[in-house]
């Protein structure tokens, strides 16, 4: 273990991210908000000089950071980071209880969107600016983590989609891990600009357009209307959001592999077809229901109403259009089915991630296979590649985890008095990082009326579904503290 | 013309023995001082104890006026290292290396000339190929095909149901309405060639030369009803099963059927059902990733359960190619007992190949053959022969060649043609037709002519073809 250093990244990432409060105050000099303008460099201040002591404390320290330093790290960043983030809120009013804007902030670091505001437009706008820019940080930590520093301690899905053969790393993109992240950087920032302008190009104002992209692609779902993206009730606007959420619940690595012509590696990925697969059946089935209860006028407005939330639940973005509560039962199971999916592995989306369900499938179609042939030799591929047996094992392990934990948390939120559909579904949607559910967390409620204790603790769940809950959950174990 | 041969163990020797039978100069080099023994106090040639990669060694056998270089000892390093020190130093010879390793063929294919290598023979991928085509022929017996005409010398095991048991060779052609020839009958250790009055019996092996046009008519007159060989058990996962497999299911392999009409495209064919067993767990794990599509069963073969686990009995045809060919000989009959119609297996010794035909086993292929077949097509290939068959274990070939305009045959008739004893022209090709060789027809210039001879004969042959009077 190596404690000062993990202090020192810590510290070092804590610097980074209140540079970015620079960016509401910007926001809120253009609308002339001054009264918010103290809190962000007051924040951004304190936590400069505070990281740059420990920085100082903690300098010519070996340079050799272990796998349990890492786990560390990780927990401590998102932590820390919520910590730091949620005091302009505290301090400016907008949020006048500071267990309310922990929450809010480890809701947009780690992209649920899951909020506790109940009149979201009575915020100044660089609060709501803040609020969607923990969406867009959140989103790129999560990439940069996912590609490169969860294959290092073995946790997160994209162990899978490493090639069990001989040769380089399929899913290593480039030598290094810093130029690695930098690429992704550039990938998610050119995606950033491209929906912006799109979005902007359907009516919205700058500071609209980018605060409702940071909710898409970090598949978050924090939007500065109180009705979401039905604000607008707009069939451009919901078609491009659409496609943005969809596009941020893919593998990002597929991007760079794109840009950089090898088709094939995207056209076989099995995860990808799956997830696409998944989307159409289910996107049809919701607007068929619809359609068929008319609730919208005819079927095209079905469509895009059904696909859109089809996708925004499937990728755990957690957008709304409409208040889907009242959709009928059939498109509401679909939507409730579509909780425990989520995005592909190496996107900003949660969840179980797509690759881990189909591995499990495939599981199971081998062992039906075992029951036909009980001496015969069958294996899991996934892209065509076949899947050590031990990652099969991990990826069972981790959708046992994942249940048990959904039936803990809906446990301790029924012993706030919530019903089951409620406890449940926020279970879901917090481990999910979905954000909205059913019942007392629905398409048109929020997270405000649960007891100060449920909200540390959703606000624990989501930053441990998030990252990938072993991560979280290896700390508490006692063996992790043993030398 | 002079050939030195490095490594003379089962396939040095061989070479060795077929190449003097043509009155070629051997030279041996053998590193083991009892293996060089024995082949010096059993063949005609010159036989030298020292390392293949030693230059010494290899000036020593006299390069400097020999014409091949081939290495053949038990290390593809060793035949590699060997050939690119003979390119270094006598740039002219032909080199040719037996590769076993799957690993090098990437760059070998590739590269052409791979450290100096001309001609690379890669035995497993040889006898893959022949199970593939006999696989592709219906498995009803070994196959020659040859590379300008579609005729084909087929061999036939003669079982009791078949129509022909006990009757001559004449009332034979008058049963079957197409035409075809007898070229040589096996029968026990010996082998006949035969005439019309020659009078065919239960286990006799005849090598029959016909069109793939007439081949239905002959399997029914054989008792052998021709099948669409689509559910396929494969007996061990050696390179050899390996090279199959990938063979079938590359999807570049035709149809089963051979007997389709010419000029109509094949049928795209659907995968077919192939059962892999094999007992070490590692390698089945191995092939069952490398081939998703393939059922691999973990087992012991000689598990009698295995057969009703698996259904086994329902398959069209098994093929034994493990490394211990008893087993696969064993396999073979008795899986044929259990009603698979049809087996193929992978044998080593050459006498084997009689005892699984004896055995009723349809077709047997065998990696030192395959291996010999290679070599010696090579260096025919240099002096214009396009195909080499080795039967009987190398005492009889069948070549083809084609007829030189200035050559002593040219424009004779083949009754008038001096050709060496037990010997046959069996089938004369012109414009790509099949013309059956009968006393009175004209050998012309440009023919491809298919012969059958004894390896000591062979030589003469070639020169009456090929070589200018």
């Amino acid at each position: 273990m190596n404690p000062k250093l993990v202090i020192r990244i810590v510290a070092i990432l804590l610097i980074v991210i209140s540079a970015f409060m620079l960016l509401p105050v910007i926001v809120a000099l253009y609308y002339e908000e001054y009264d918010s303008i103290a809190p962000f460099i007051g924040t951004l201040l304190g936590t400069v000089i505070v990281a740059m002591t420990a920085v100082g404390l903690t300098a010519s320290e070996r340079k050799q950071l272990g796998t349990r330093d890492g786990f560390l790290m990780v927990t401590l960043s998102w932590l820390t980071a919520a910590g730091v983030g949620a005091i302009p809120f505290y301090l400016s009013g907008s949020i006048p209880r500071y267990v309310d804007a922990f929450f809010e902030t480890m809701s947009g670091f780690s992209t649920t969107g899951a909020t506790i505001l109940t009149d979201i437009e009575a915020l100044p706008y660089s609060m709501l600016f803040w609020r969607s820019l923990t969406h867009w940080l959140g989103g790129m930590g999560i990439i940069v983590l996912t590609v490169a520093i969860f294959p290092i301690l073995g946790v997160g899905g994209l162990q899978l989609l490493k090639a069990e053969v001989p040769g380089p790393s399929v899913d290593k993109i480039t030598p290094k891990i810093t130029e690695t992240a930098k690429t992704l950087w550039l990938i998610y920032l050119g995606l950033t600009v491209a929906q912006t302008v799109l979005l902007m190009l359907g009516g919205l104002s700058l500071f609209e357009g980018l605060t409702h992209t940071f909710g898409t692609l970090a598949t978050g779902g924090f939007h500065p209307k109180n009705a979401s993206v039905g604000h607008y009730g707009s069939t451009y606007i919901n078609v491009v959001t659409t496609v943005f959420m969809l596009m941020a619940g893919v593998n990002f690595i597929l991007y760079f592999k794109t840009l950089t012509g090898r088709f094939r590696a995207v056209t076989g990925d099995t995860e990808v077809k799956a997830y696409l697969g998944i989307f159409f059946v289910t996107a049809l089935g919701t607007s068929l229901a619809l359609w068929r209860q008319g609730a919208y006028s005819g079927l095209l407005e079905s469509l895009e109403h059904g696909a859109f939330q089809v996708a925004s639940i499937l990728t755990t973005t957690g957008y709304v259009t409409d208040d889907f509560s009242l959709w009928p039962p059939l498109a509401q199971t679909f939507l409730l089915l579509l909780m425990f999916f989520g995005g592909c592995s190496g996107s900003t989306g949660g969840g179980v991630k797509i690759v881990r369900i189909v591995t499990l499938a495939k599981l199971a179609v081998t062992e039906m296979k075992y029951l036909l042939h009980p001496r015969g030799v069958f294996g899991v591929r996934l892209s065509g590649v076949p899947i050590r047996e031990s990652v099969v094992h991990a990826v069972a392990g981790f959708i046992v985890l994942y249940i048990m934990s959904l039936l803990v948390i809906t446990l301790v939120i029924g012993s706030s008095g919530a019903d089951l559909v409620s406890s449940f579904s926020t279970a879901l949607a917090t481990l999910g990082n979905i954000g909205p559910g059913f019942g007392l967390v629905g398409a048109a409620e929020n997270y405000a009326h649960f007891p100060d204790y449920i909200k540390w603790f959703l606000s624990l769940v989501m930053m441990m579904g998030r990252l990938e809950i072993f991560t979280v959950l290896i700390l508490i174990t006692p063996r992790f503290w043993k030398p | 013309m002079k050939i030195v041969i490095g490594g003379a163990g089962v396939v040095g020797l061989q070479i060795a023995r077929q190449l003097i039978a043509e009155k070629k100069d051997i030279v041996l080099i053998e590193i083991d001082g009892d293996q060089a023994r024995y082949a010096g106090e059993r063949l005609d040639c010159m036989v030298i104890n020292g390392a293949v990669n030693n230059i010494s060694v290899l000036r020593q056998a006299g390069l400097d006026n020999a014409d091949y270089f081939i290495a053949v000892t038990g290390s593809d390093e060793i035949n590699m290292i060997s050939c690119a020190m003979v390119a270094q130093h006598f740039p002219t010879l032909y080199k040719v290396a037996r590769i076993r390793n799957i690993e090098y063929s990437e760059s070998i294919y590739q590269h052409g000339g791979f450290m100096g290598v001309d001609w690379v023979v890669t035995p497993e991928i040889e006898t893959a190929q022949a199970v593939i085509r006999s696989i592709e022929h219906g498995a009803t017996s070994d196959v020659m095909v040859f590379q300008h005409s579609d005729v084909q010398i087929r061999s036939f095991t003669i079982d009791a149901e078949s129509t022909l048991v006990e009757r001559t060779l004449e009332e034979a052609g008058s049963l079957i309405p197409i035409p075809f020839l007898v070229v040589v009958i096996l029968r026990g250790d010996t082998y006949i060639i035969p005439s019309g009055d020659t009078r065919v019996e239960k286990g006799d092996v005849l090598y029959v030369v016909t069109t793939r046009r007439g081949l239905d008519h002959l399997f029914d007159a054989l008792g052998k009803h021709r099948r669409e060989l689509r559910r396929i058990i494969l007996v061990g996962g050696g390179r050899v099963a390996v090279e199959i497999l990938s063979h079938l299911y590359a999807g570049n392999h035709g149809t089963v059927f051979d007997s389709q009409p010419p000029g109509r495209q094949p049928a795209r064919r659907r995968d077919p059902d192939v059962k892999v067993i094999e007992r070490d767990k590692a390698k089945s794990r191995q092939i069952a990733d490398l081939f998703p599509k393939a059922v691999v069963i973990n087992a012991d073969i000689g598990d009698d359960e295995l057969f009703e686990e698996e259904h086994l009995d329902l398959a069209d045809v098994i093929v034994a190619t493990t490394e211990d060919q008893e087993l696969n000989i064993v396999t073979a009959v008795y899986a044929k007992s259990r009603g698979i119609p049809r087996a193929i297996v992978l044998v080593g010794k050459a006498n084997y190949i009689k005892i699984a035909a004896n055995l009723g086993i349809d077709a047997s292929v065998s990696l030192k053959n395959a291996t010999v077949d290679s070599v010696l097509r090579f260096i025919r290939g240099r002096s214009s022969v396009s195909t080499v068959y080795s039967i009987f274990d190398g005492t009889v070939e069948v070549i083809e060649l084609p007829v030189n305009e200035h050559c002593k045959a040219a424009g004779k008739r083949i009754r008038d043609l001096p050709l060496p004893k037990n010997s046959l022209v069996v089938a004369v090709i012109r414009n790509g037709e099949h013309l059956i060789p009968r006393g009175d027809l004209e050998v012309h210039a440009a023919d491809q002519v298919i012969a059958i001879a004894r390896s000591t004969d062979i030589d003469r042959i070639q020169r009456l073809f090929t070589v200018p009077a």
